[in-house]
């Protein structure tokens, strides 16, 4: 077992591919543990390719792809721009509120922050606020992307932690939202005492009816999705499906800036994202396999019962463990990773899987905003053309938001609890 | 480039272009037979017989094909970080020893894929009642299309491609 962890860790370090060096691992620890049983590998590999729910997830991220390249953002930019621009601070505001949208559609921090960030990092500088603030707070507002459903993080999360992709859309929305919430708070508290400016425009009755006309057909896709999958009208996949079909038919009889060509790339792109995750769902089965024959989780759990730990100490340190690994693995390794280790332990303190995933999730998406490897760091430099370092500070102090939720949903369960149990008791 | 050089370049690229296309379509096919299942169900009360069962076989060829193509196009997910740190020479030389690696796990596992197939390829399938191993061999195909890409990739690390394509 030792020799697996201590396998897994030299070839991590030395930028194998994850799912590779899960691979290599296993084969390791099969060579000299249990040779017998090394002829399994080609089969559990099988075995971890053959999952219909997983088929929403290219699904899921040609739905996000198609969404974007109709020209959604500009549209919830404006429509976020109608309800919070003419508050002090109001392009902060419209930030936020478009990145809590923006997640309900594409389910991806980092084309957040991409499709956000390329019109509003600029838009905010041209008005007067700085390159940092404009980069700090679109990082930290596009960390929502992968809370609020639908998620595609939450789907691999419930093929992990064999949960239902619905409950986990539902317990994650008042996180996700109250994660809005918060950094909308303390992006108003920024721009009262740096005296940030109002976004002047008043619009006119019609041109407000204009505005939500152009948006209201992206808005209605998120909940469109999760209710059918909440009210039992289909699968995960089928409701992809369909909001693949729905952004198809959208982008080109209604907002008509979807072109036909578009669409092979676009599908492309979905599909081959969806098999680098697969390949690492696939090889982790055979982690897991080898951590339940050990016998692993049931050990770190009794082992961390035995050292008289009280509950919150426990959840704390798992907090930590999930805010350090994201700051290094990428979100859906890391999930693969941590949930067959870390799950069985939060259960026997009394936590349970729906609850563990949110907080898994919310964890993981700072990790994306951290150095040194943040995904959207990286995204957010590009189009500043900001040193990571800058970007990051800049992006602390709403990252309190997410730190507080994060700490909220792990110490009052209610959160994540009460709507999957209104909704699909 | 020595025409050697551009020969190796041409094949991989071909290859990957082909095996992109071939996931793409395979998704296509995915999407439509999912979208067709669910209107036959709510439209007409009716249903493909294996519709389900084929969208699963297509989606493991998508996995396996696809996989391959990543490591063709170095798009699999890793942690870059440490190595991003070595220096130049160092920094080439786990490049090609992670291509040796991941040649040798994916050898492996097409290796030992033939006893598994002999064992359990020609039981059918629930409901298509296909031979399993039309599917199953997705996996040794996989892997060694992953070998082929993890060759040329090493080739092209030894004869110093790096600095042609920054040339």
């Amino acid at each position: 077992m030792t020799l697996l962890l201590l396998s897994l860790t030299v070839l991590l370090l030395l930028g194998i591919p994850i799912a590779y060096a899960l691979g290599l691992s296993g084969f390791i620890y099969f060579l000299v543990d249990q040779p017998l049983l090394l002829g399994i590998l080609p089969q559990r590999l099988y075995s971890g390719m053959e999952s219909y729910s997983m088929i929403a997830l290219p699904l899921f991220c040609l739905m996000g792809y198609l969404m974007n390249a109709g020209g959604i953002t500009a549209r919830l930019i404006d429509f976020s721009l109608l309800f919070v621009g003419r508050f002090r601070g109001g392009l902060g505001l419209v930030n936020v509120l478009s990145s809590m949208i923006f997640g309900g559609i594409s389910g991806s921090s980092v084309s957040d922050t991409a499709s956000v960030g390329a019109i509003l990092i600029p838009e905010m500088q041209k008005k007067g606020y700085s390159v940092e603030y404009s980069s700090g707070i679109t990082v930290a507002s596009s960390t929502m992307g992968m809370i609020i459903p639908p998620s595609v993080p939450m789907i691999i999360y419930a093929l992990a932690a064999e949960q239902s992709v619905g409950r986990l859309f539902l317990a994650s929305a008042i996180p996700g939202i109250l994660i809005g919430i918060l950094m909308m708070v303390i992006t108003l508290v920024i721009s009262y005492r740096k005296k940030l400016p109002r976004e002047a425009a008043q619009l006119s009755t019609a041109e407000k009816k204009k505005c939500l006309q152009r948006a209201i057909l992206a808005l209605i896709m998120p909940i469109f999705v999760i209710g059918s999958i909440v009210l039992g009208v289909a699968t995960a996949t089928e409701a992809a499906a369909i909001g693949v079909l729905y952004s198809l038919l959208v982008g080109f009889l209604v907002f008509k800036t979807l072109r036909l060509r578009d669409i092979p790339e676009l599908a492309q792109k979905a599909i081959i994202t969806s098999a680098n995750v697969m390949i690492i769902i696939a090889f982790s089965k055979l982690y897991i396999w080898i951590l339940a024959l050990e016998r692993v989780p049931q050990m770190l759990a009794s082992g961390v019962m035995n050292l008289g730990l009280p509950t919150y100490a426990v959840f704390i340190a798992v907090i930590l463990i999930i805010l350090v690994c994201g700051t290094f693995i990428d979100v859906s390794p890391a999930i693969l990773l941590l949930t067959p280790v870390f799950l069985p332990l939060v259960v026997a303190f009394g936590m349970d899987g729906i609850q563990f995933g949110v907080i898994l999730i919310t964890g993981l998406a700072v990790g994306l905003v951290t150095p040194p490897v943040g995904m959207c760091l990286n995204v957010a430099s590009a189009i500043s053309k900001l040193e990571i370092g800058a970007i990051f500070t800049a992006a602390l102090p709403f990252l309190a938001a997410n730190l507080l939720t994060l700490l909220l949903i792990a110490f009052v369960p209610a959160l994540t609890h009460w709507l999957p149990s209104l909704l699909m008791p | 480039m020595t025409p050697f050089k551009t020969i190796i370049h041409r094949s991989q690229s071909g290859l990957a272009v082909l095996l992109e296309k071939t996931v793409t379509v395979c998704f296509a096919v995915i999407f439509l037979l999912t979208i067709m299942l669910v209107m036959l169900r709510y439209l007409f009360n009716s249903s493909i017989s294996g519709g389900h069962e084929l969208i699963g076989y297509l989606f493991i060829y998508t996995t396996s094909l696809g996989a391959a193509v990543s490591i063709c196009r170095n798009e699999h997910i890793r942690i870059a970080y440490f190595v991003d740190l070595l220096p130049p020479v160092l920094h080439k030389l786990s490049r090609i020893l992670g291509a040796v690696l991941v040649a040798a796990i994916n050898l492996i596992i097409a290796y030992l894929s033939l006893s598994w197939l002999s064992q359990v390829g020609d039981s059918p399938s629930p409901v298509l009642r296909i031979p399993m191993w039309v599917v199953e061999i997705s996996v040794p195909i996989g892997c060694l299309f992953s070998v082929l890409f993890c060759l040329t990739t090493i080739i092209r690390e030894l004869l110093g491609q790096e600095e042609d394509d920054s040339a």
